[in-house]
């Protein structure tokens, strides 16, 4: 508690942009390029080393070596591995990643057509979580001390074991076939009817978010109730607030870097959950094209979704990654320093 | 769906003061409610191998939708007349073993890169830290679905895609703790004595570091089981005629508004599997009390 | 202008202060002084509703007219703020992180005044000023990581004046600063309170500090007010024996519990030490560590006034008049 300032008092720091958030970002944008490298080696290399033939996989393994020549022939096989790898990568810059063997589709196409439900399934699942996690956690963290807390340990146990699909299942019995309310799947393009694209996300929406939800009430009661002891709660008193608006009005902010944080190690999960809840409400996104294609052995789409997916992962995580620096300055003061510093 | 649920705070309760008491302390409730939905679902599984009400295999269409309470059939039929009972009881031998081999594999070779990494220094270790971050940070079920494409499709792709889905979660959950070991007084005398690397991580750092292995395993398995079931249910994990609860849920779901029966229970016991193992790593938790040897990070 | 009859503080079964009476007049400084545990910042906070949650208040306190113990949250909060300041013991942990500092000290203005945007703006700087913060302009957009501990603590003095309150009550303001700071923080408090013509309620654990700083001084032992007296009569003619073997302890020294920081050591001079809230002796509280206690001490002492307001609640105090 030295009578000295921290560090960061320069003159040239005073007003909101901070060259040190310049730095975070480009330091954030420089993890994500090098991730999206090594993440589409390692979807290349996978399919390579463990499939073996790619032709072979794709005609089955009696296929004549003839057959099996020409194919590989057709496909470029025969060139090394970095130049097929480059070509490959390069076709997301050109808009050309070839064609679907077996669908003959055009899979660029085919990927920029359905980015829409899945990002659509996906975002709209990590806000839902993370607002009714935010809402349901600090109720209960205000409202009741113990038997909330009992309540919300008990939701966050029964929203993990629950898996996703089954919880789809379960709603579309109940929303779909009992009540009939709301569609049992399929999708509207949000552009022609976007009511009825919220509509028909409903239930997808709902089943992909319980789990997640779940997890993060528990960690938003849990560090509200942390940060209700914490004394700028009670300054913020001081100045005029009840306990609870101080709490809405000073914990909220405080809470959501941490759940930010937990909801940037969710993504994964939460792709992972999209690709099995799209095949469970048919919605036409890249999960369900993911699935079609590795049933069909199509290495080469399976390969591009994958790194579609994998893209999305990380930008959304590069995302989340920056918006705690907006949220937390202490942290883009941090990072911002050199390494070690 | 690997990761632990971040510790409820129970108020009052500060995480000194738990850890403040001596080792032998009466069990957690969670503990014990944790090994008894365990016990129950492992029994399960064993008991398949010397008796099941039906063979499991066998299609009896005559038999086929019977409702739930059907003398003989105590959980009705599916659309070919298999004894759900039975597909229940067999599927809990494929669950617990795709999930138990996958994770302690998983477990073994996470913890020794996670140790690895925290052993190492400066860039290598910030290097190989950021790229599990990385690898944590992949949606599993991409490495489950390549696989699927490369291999065919059964319990053992299942088992490898979860390895890989599990190792870098396994290897993060090691570093933090592993560092704070390796930082203490007497560790880092042990390498003034000039002990090995290795030495020190086998001899001091893993004995320490047990507890939170012990307690990640427990949630790894409720994690496997999810993911072999979401595997089974999309079609690539375990294939006709292996039980699954999952493969029995994708059978379930074309029927659901003739036979919406058929969807409870294997979505059931999946639940009271994951709860089961995820209730007794909390209860693992309290009782082993990680924090005690130092304070894990996530 | 604040008085308090019999306000109890409890949590649960354990009640932690009984302060039968302390009256503050309009413009005066009241010191209360005790030991670190003695319930001292616990009543001054209740005085503010700003006591732990768990804690239930009893008795009366009135502020201007009207009583305080018993209103609704909402009633309270407008109380605080408007009228009663607040400036709080550790200013590194008690300004919200996540915000710049111009606009958490903005926010009091919002809260209490009727003015607009621009004039708030206006006042804030203008408060900075008179707290002494430099270059105000830039420091309002700096967060709290990015300013000293004594500039945060300047920034919650200025918020707890912001609306002008009657009474200004401060735990302990300098007790988390560095040494060379915490007389530049009393200085700029006491001149404050003159210049705003503010009563202040002042805790501290050090003697010689609330001395420096107060009008009259109560000394707490126990959770309760054993004695009370003005600031220059309490250190040259102690009455209760606590105080009395406070001050008799280090005669040489500033009068106060414990030497203070700047010898390095701390050391508590009174035989024993003092009980955990809840295990005090019936009767004076103090009197299992007093040499003069007798049996009479196992009830409770009454309060005796002695001159200039001044009052003990000992059986057996220090002659009056005489130095110990």
């Amino acid at each position: 508690m030295a009578d000295r300032p921290a560090r960061g008092t320069s003159k040239d720091e005073r007003q909101g942009m901070n060259p040190r958030v310049l730095l975070v970002i480009g330091r954030e944008t420089l993890t994500l390029v090098v991730s999206a490298m090594v993440g589409s080696l390692v979807v290349f290399a996978l399919l390579r080393l463990l499939g073996g033939d790619v032709a072979l996989m794709i005609l089955g393994q009696e296929a004549p070596p003839e057959a099996a020549a020409a194919m590989r022939e057709e496909l470029g096989l025969n060139r090394p591995w970095f130049v097929q790898y480059l070509d490959w990568i390069g076709g997301f810059f050109t808009g050309d990643v070839g064609r679907s063997y077996s669908g003959g589709y055009d899979i660029f196409e085919q990927i920029v057509a359905r980015l829409g439900p899945t990002t659509l399934l996906a975002f709209g699942s990590l806000a839902v979580s993370i607002l009714l996690a935010l809402a349901i956690g600090t109720y209960s963290a205000l409202n009741s001390r113990n038997a909330g807390g009992t309540a919300v340990d008990l939701f966050a146990q029964l929203g993990i074991a629950v898996p996703a699909f089954w919880a789809g299942l379960l709603l579309v019995y109940l929303f779909a076939v009992v009540l009939g309310w709301l569609p049992a799947g399929g999708y509207v393009p949000f552009l022609e009817d976007p009511l009825g694209s919220l509509v028909s996300l409903v239930l997808p929406v709902a089943a992909l978010s319980l789990g997640s939800t779940a997890v993060k009430t528990r960690f938003v009661r849990s560090a509200m109730l942390d940060v209700m002891n914490e004394d700028y709660i009670r300054t913020a008193m001081a100045k005029g607030r009840t306990f609870n608006a101080a709490v809405l009005r000073h914990g909220l902010r405080n809470v959501a870097i941490p759940v930010l944080t937990v909801s940037t190690l969710q993504l994964g999960n939460l792709m992972a959950g999209a690709v099995v809840i799209e095949n469970v409400f048919v919605l036409p996104g890249l999960g369900r094209l993911l699935l079609v294609a590795v049933q069909g052995r199509e290495v080469l789409v399976v390969q591009s979704l994958a790194l579609v997916i994998l893209m999305i992962v990380l930008v959304m995580n590069f995302v989340m990654d920056l918006s705690y620096g907006l949220l937390d300055p202490r942290i883009a003061d941090r990072r911002g320093r050199p390494a070690h510093g | 769906m690997a990761e632990a649920l971040p510790p409820s705070t129970a108020p009052g309760a500060a995480p000194g003061a738990a850890a403040a008491a001596p080792a032998r302390r009466h069990l957690p409730p969670s503990l014990v409610i944790g090994a008894v939905l365990v016990a129950l679902v492992v029994g399960v599984a064993l008991l398949s191998y010397v008796w099941t009400p039906h063979d499991p295999a066998r299609i009896n269409v005559r038999a086929r939708l019977a409702p739930v309470g059907t003398p003989g059939y105590i959980l009705g039929t599916d659309r070919v007349g298999r004894d759900m009972l039975t597909q229940i009881i067999v599927g809990a031998r494929t669950s617990l073993y795709v999930s138990i081999v996958a994770t302690l594999v998983a477990l073994v070779l996470g913890t020794a890169l996670g140790l690895a990494t925290a052993a190492s220094e400066g860039a290598r270790q910030s290097v190989m830290a950021r790229a599990i971050d990385v690898g944590v940070a992949i949606p599993g079920i991409l490495i489950a679905l390549v696989l699927a494409t490369a291999l065919e499709p059964g319990n053992t792709a299942s088992i490898i895609a979860i390895i890989f889905w599990f190792i870098p979660i396994a290897a993060r959950v090691t570093i933090g703790p592993a560092r704070q070991i390796l930082a203490l007084d007497y560790v880092e005398a042990a390498y003034a004595y000039g002990r090995s690397r290795a030495y020190i991580l086998w001899r001091h750092v893993l004995p320490n570091i047990s507890p939170i292995l012990i307690v990640q395993a427990s949630i790894m398995f409720a994690a496997g089981i999810l993911v072999e079931a979401s595997l089974s249910f999309l079609g690539i994990g375990a294939q006709p005629p292996v039980a699954s609860w999952g493969r029995l849920l994708k059978e379930a779901q074309p029927m659901i508004d003739v036979a919406p029966g058929l969807m409870v229970f294997p979505g059931l016991a999946i639940m009271v599997a994951v709860l089961g193992f995820n209730i007794l790593g909390d209860g693992l938790r309290a009782w082993l009390d990680p924090r005690q040897i130092t304070q894990a990070g996530h | 202008m604040l008085a308090i009859r019999d306000l109890r503080v409890s949590v649960g079964a354990l009640e932690l202060v009984h302060i039968e009476r302390l009256e503050i007049p309009e413009g005066r400084r009241v010191g209360l002084v005790g030991e670190s545990g003695s319930g001292k910042s616990i009543t001054a906070m209740s005085i503010a509703g700003l006591q732990p949650r768990e804690a239930r208040l009893a008795g009366s306190v009135r502020f201007a007219g009207r009583e305080l113990v018993g209103l609704s949250d909402g009633d309270m909060a407008r109380v605080r703020g408007a009228r009663i300041g607040f400036i709080p013991q550790d200013p590194t942990r008690a300004l919200n992180p996540t915000t710049r500092v111009g606009p958490q000290v903005a926010e009091a203005l919002r809260l209490n005044t009727p003015l607009g945007r621009g004039a708030i703006r206006a006042r804030v700087l203008e408060l900075f000023a008179q707290v002494r913060l430099p270059e105000p302009a830039a420091l309002y957009h700096r967060y709290p990581h990015q300013i000293s501990g004594g500039q945060q603590q300047r920034v919650l003095i200025a918020m707890a004046i912001a609306a002008r309150p009657a009474l200004l009550v401060a735990d302990e303001p300098t007790t988390a600063l560095d040494v060379t700071v915490q007389n530049e923080i009393l200085r700029l408090i006491l001149e404050l309170s003159r210049a705003e013509r503010m009563a202040m309620l002042f805790v501290s654990h050090e003697l010689g500090v609330v001395r420096a700083v107060c009008d009259d001084i109560g000394v707490v032992y126990g959770g309760r007010l054993v004695e009370f007296a003005p600031a220059g009569a309490i250190a040259a003619r102690p009455r209760h024996r606590y105080t009395e073997a406070l001050i008799g302890a280090n005669p040489g020294l500033p009068a106060g519990d414990e030497i203070p920081r700047q010898s390095g050591r701390r050391f508590t001079v009174i035989d024993g030490s003092v009980p955990a809230a809840g295990r005090f002796p019936a009767g004076c509280r103090f009197r299992n560590r007093c040499r003069h206690a007798t049996a009479a001490c196992e009830t409770d002492p009454p309060i005796a006034p002695g001159e200039a307001g001044a009052w003990v609640k000992c059986w057996h105090p220090v002659a009056a008049g005489g130095p110990p």
